[in-house]
């Protein structure tokens, strides 16, 4: 796995904004070098053939965000392809294409300049291919819309007919390819257009393939039993005389890391792993409960080791010398992903290799996995990349393809393994529950002199090993948003990890959620102790942020900021810098709430949102993101609550773990700033703005400050209660 | 043996008639466009109809479903243009997509009882269909555009 996934290869990647390590820079694919040739591939990332379709290849998983269509623009624009030759597809994982990632709301941001460059860096050498059929000057020719023209003597060709007919022999050094010129923004006719996506007619009809379409000769159902505890559980003796009974029954896998049945149909499989007679060893955490959690959460805020992971100036002597101090604790509790497509995977390995047919977010993580359980090469792991449907973090994780390859390897045939939705909420890597102390001292003119929080969270990099997490054993990504931009001269973020039982994994907008409604909610709470409106107190700190400024002030402005509304009836605002301070999507929100101040319910009205993420490249798929992320965010704030008992999650189905449904939908306003600044992403940010600016409006609404998410109406009500 | 007549066809299935008629749909017939979503009709992504009522193909048994009309998302329009299918391209509603083929049954079922509903109809309509994308403002927009006929 470590040599699969480099610390390097990771952490560049996530560093470096519009570096693509995600796509090779060079032109791997050569001259094409005879006449007629079946097709052409300058680079990685896309392929010409004599027809003139153009084929983008896309590393990147679809999951709903489009990314198809969007990275396909990006090629195309610089490429001069005409749109309708246009057409994408998912490639098997292979190292050539780097690493392959797909979440942190990155793939723009990490690919619009590489990708841009394999368009650019594909015309150039079918401009100079056509001169030298030609014997002309080629730069007398240029391309449009998949011609090349010769401008002095008129003379033209398609690309599909030099594919076909012209040997293409320019390469690309690296270097070559860095001083590419590209086109200015201004100069842009399919990026930022409204084009409609490609993948939407076939998730219209049935057509469309997700993993769990996947059938292959032959193959046979799986099940998993699962220990009762959702970390450290072990089976110790399995009976399965009985499952052996039902009608279907193939085959009992009992192997070190899992006890399973096959057999010829799902409900066989079910009925027959119902029959096991397992006996548990539920291991460590079989007493781990909510309780248990924030017990020991309080307990690990006071750590005298908590690490500092962002730090400057003196904390300690401002905030002795503040005028005003002021300290508030912040929880939130266990989210699951709830993607709608519950885990599964196709396992067969025929002849030494593994073929895996399921939709991942994480190819590089998951083949190196694979690899390493499975003791082969990885070039014997084949990932057949389907549609996700939903990833939302959850399928970073390599864990059933890994349960389906052993379950396969061991039945010595195809093997299909479908979670229930049970056993996918049961067994997902949650967003981690968290308590944030925060305390700041103000200055005499109300400014934030001092600020200092502690973060309590399980770290889900610690799981994936060393290449995730820095020096300090801290993941960066159970923390970002943390590192706000507002102007404070001396700052303290100590961070405490701590192992629950609990897995923890990436849910959409991951830290952020927990990051920015601490800070927010804060912001909102200072405000207040220094006597100015929340917006304003915002905008006065803000010098090194002027495109956050931009959005908050839009966005207050659309939201009627400061109009007066009816009783019981509040705005809040919040405004961030996600997903990362270095390549920041400025974001901000108004939410507009009711209370019911006699049973604590909130009426979410309207939600107006404002966003800053430099070139918008398909406009429609980035409204439908951020719509879609301030929804989510919706569903996160006010009603999902994971609890935990007995090491496990309490809940199972969505009839307990309830998510967002269309009578609970509000007015959503968005408004995306024209920019010719370089792509950030939109699949996140605004989910990360809902429950600071809701519980900022309940505030607005009720003088109830209520500091746990979700912002469930016991809660909203206890804080009432408190108030008066 | 049970005889299920979906889109139009007959199909003869060896199974137990208890079985959910989803996992005879999907898994032994390989029609996949009707979804597994939660297995206790909670999310509506294996939505179907029976004699034109949109019900949950889940919680529906074989012994259920034979001898009736089923039609999957595979049959609601020859050529995938029902008016819905048509909105659906036209608002851009699907995100993962992986919901749609339950949400657009049970619009179809809607439109096909209420040709003309207001928004509160939609909602009461729509909302046992969950759409972790969240896609419901397009949703709502595409059946009153199909409704219009626009």
């Amino acid at each position: 796995m470590k040599a699969e996934l480099t610390r390097r290869a990771f952490l560049a990647s996530t560093a470096a904004a519009g570096v693509g390590l995600t796509i090779r820079l060079s032109l791997t694919g050569g001259p094409s070098d005879a006449a007629a040739a079946a097709q052409w591939d300058p680079s990685t990332a896309l392929t010409i053939t004599p027809d003139g379709i153009v084929t983008v290849h896309i590393t990147k998983a679809e999951m709903g965000q489009g990314v198809g269509t969007a990275l396909a623009q990006i090629v195309a624009e610089e490429l001069e392809a005409e749109w309708k030759d246009v057409r994408i597809d998912y490639p098997i994982a292979d190292p050539k294409f780097g690493l392959m990632l797909t979440g942190g709301s990155w793939s723009i941001n990490w690919t619009f300049d590489t990708l841009s460059r394999a368009g650019a860096a594909a015309r150039l050498a079918l401009v100079d291919a056509a001169a030298q059929s030609w014997k002309v000057n080629a730069a007398d020719c240029m391309a449009e819309r998949g011609v090349v023209r010769h401008l002095p003597s008129g003379r033209s060709i398609r690309y599909g007919d030099l594919v076909a007919k012209v040997p293409i022999t320019k390469t690309f050094t690296e270097d070559e390819l860095k001083k590419v010129p590209l086109k200015k923004p201004a100069e842009y006719k399919i990026v930022g257009q409204w084009i409609q996506r490609l993948d939407i007619p076939e998730k219209t009809n049935g057509k469309a393939k997700f993993g769990i379409d996947t059938f292959l000769p032959g193959m046979v159902y799986a099940k998993v039993a699962y220990p009762p505890t959702r970390e450290g559980g072990k089976h110790t003796a399995v009976d399965d005389s009985a499952a052996k009974k039902v009608k279907g029954y193939v085959a009992t896998v009992n192997l070190p890391q899992l006890i399973a049945v096959v057999a010829t149909s799902y409900e066989a499989a079910v009925k027959a792993r119902d029959a096991l007679k397992v006996t548990w060893d539920a291991g460590p955490h079989a007493d781990v409960s909510t309780e248990t959690i924030f017990a020991s959460f309080a307990q690990a805020k006071d750590d005298p080791g908590a690490q500092a992971w962002h730090e400057q100036g003196d904390v300690k002597a401002a905030m002795g010398g503040a005028a005003k101090r002021h300290e508030a604790t912040y929880t939130t509790d266990y989210v699951a992903h709830m993607q709608m497509e519950p885990m599964n995977c196709v396992a067969h390995l025929d002849n030494g290799v593994y073929h895996l047919y399921t939709g991942s977010q994480f190819q590089t993580f998951a083949v190196g996995s694979l690899a390493a359980v499975l003791g082969t090469d990885a070039k014997n792991i084949r990932l057949h990349q389907h549609y996700l449907g939903g990833g939302f973090g959850r399928r970073l994780e390599p864990d059933i393809m890994v349960e389906t390859a052993l379950i396969a390897r061991a039945a010595k045939r195809p093997v299909k393994f479908i979670r229930s939705r049970e056993e996918d909420l049961r067994r997902d890597f949650y967003r981690s529950a968290t308590l944030q102390v925060v305390k700041a001292g103000l200055g005499a003119d109300g400014k934030i002199v001092a600020w200092d929080n502690v973060l309590v969270a399980s770290h889900p990099g610690k799981r994936w090993g060393p290449d995730f997490v820095d020096k300090k054993g801290l993941d960066q990504f159970a923390l970002n948003g943390a590192d706000h931009v507002y102007d404070i001269p001396n700052q303290i973020v100590r961070a405490v990890p701590v192992e629950t039982g609990m897995s923890v994994g990436y849910v959409r907008a991951v830290a952020p959620n927990y990051t920015f409604f601490a800070v927010e909610t804060f912001m909102d709470e200072l405000a207040k102790l220094a006597g100015q409106d929340p917006l304003e107190y915002r905008l006065s700190m803000l010098s090194g942020a002027p495109r956050l400024v931009r959005v908050l002030k839009l966005v207050a402005e659309r939201a009627g900021w400061g109009t007066p509304l009816p009783a019981n009836t509040g705005r809040g605002l919040a405004c961030v810098s996600a997903q990362e301070k270095k390549t920041p999507t400025w974001t901000a929100s108004v939410v507009q709430a009711r209370v019911d101040p006699a049973t604590g319910v909130v009426q979410i009205e309207k939600v107006t949102c404002a966003v800053d993420c430099g070139i918008v490249v398909n406009p429609d798929g980035a409204r439908a993101q951020i719509e879609g992320s301030i929804l989510f965010g919706i569903s996160n704030a006010l009603k999902e609550r994971g609890t935990v008992a007995k090491g496990a999650l309490v809940q199972s189905n969505f009839h307990d773990y309830q998510v967002l449904r269309m009578n609970e939908v509000p007015e959503v306003e968005v408004h995306l700033i024209p920019s010719t600044e370089y792509p950030t992403g939109l699949g996140e940010p605004g989910t990360t703005t809902v429950a600071p600016a809701l519980s900022n409006a309940i505030f607005a609404a009720t003088g109830a400050r209520v500091r746990q998410v979700p912002l469930l109406p016991d809660r909203v009500l206890a804080a009432i209660r408190a108030k008066a | 043996m049970a005889t299920l007549v979906i889109n139009g066809k007959p199909h003869n299935v060896e199974v137990d008639p208890a079985t959910p008629l989803l996992w005879v749909i999907r898994e032994r017939l390989q029609m996949t466009g009707t979804k597994f979503g939660c297995g206790v009709a909670q999310c509506g992504a294996c939505t179907i109809h029976l004699d034109g009522q949109a019900v949950r193909s889940c919680q529906t048994t074989v012994a259920q479903a034979a001898g009736k009309k089923i039609t999957t998302i595979e049959g609601l329009h020859p050529e995938g243009r029902h008016p819905l299918q048509v909105a659906w391209i036209a608002e851009q509603v699907p995100q993962c997509g992986y919901c749609q083929s339950g949400q657009l049954m049970s619009a179809a079922a809607l439109l096909a009882r209420k040709p003309n509903p207001t928004d509160q109809d939609i909602v009461e309509a729509m909302s046992g269909n969950i759409c972790r994308c969240a896609t419901y403002p397009r949703i709502k927009r595409a059946i009153k555009r199909a409704a219009q006929g626009v």
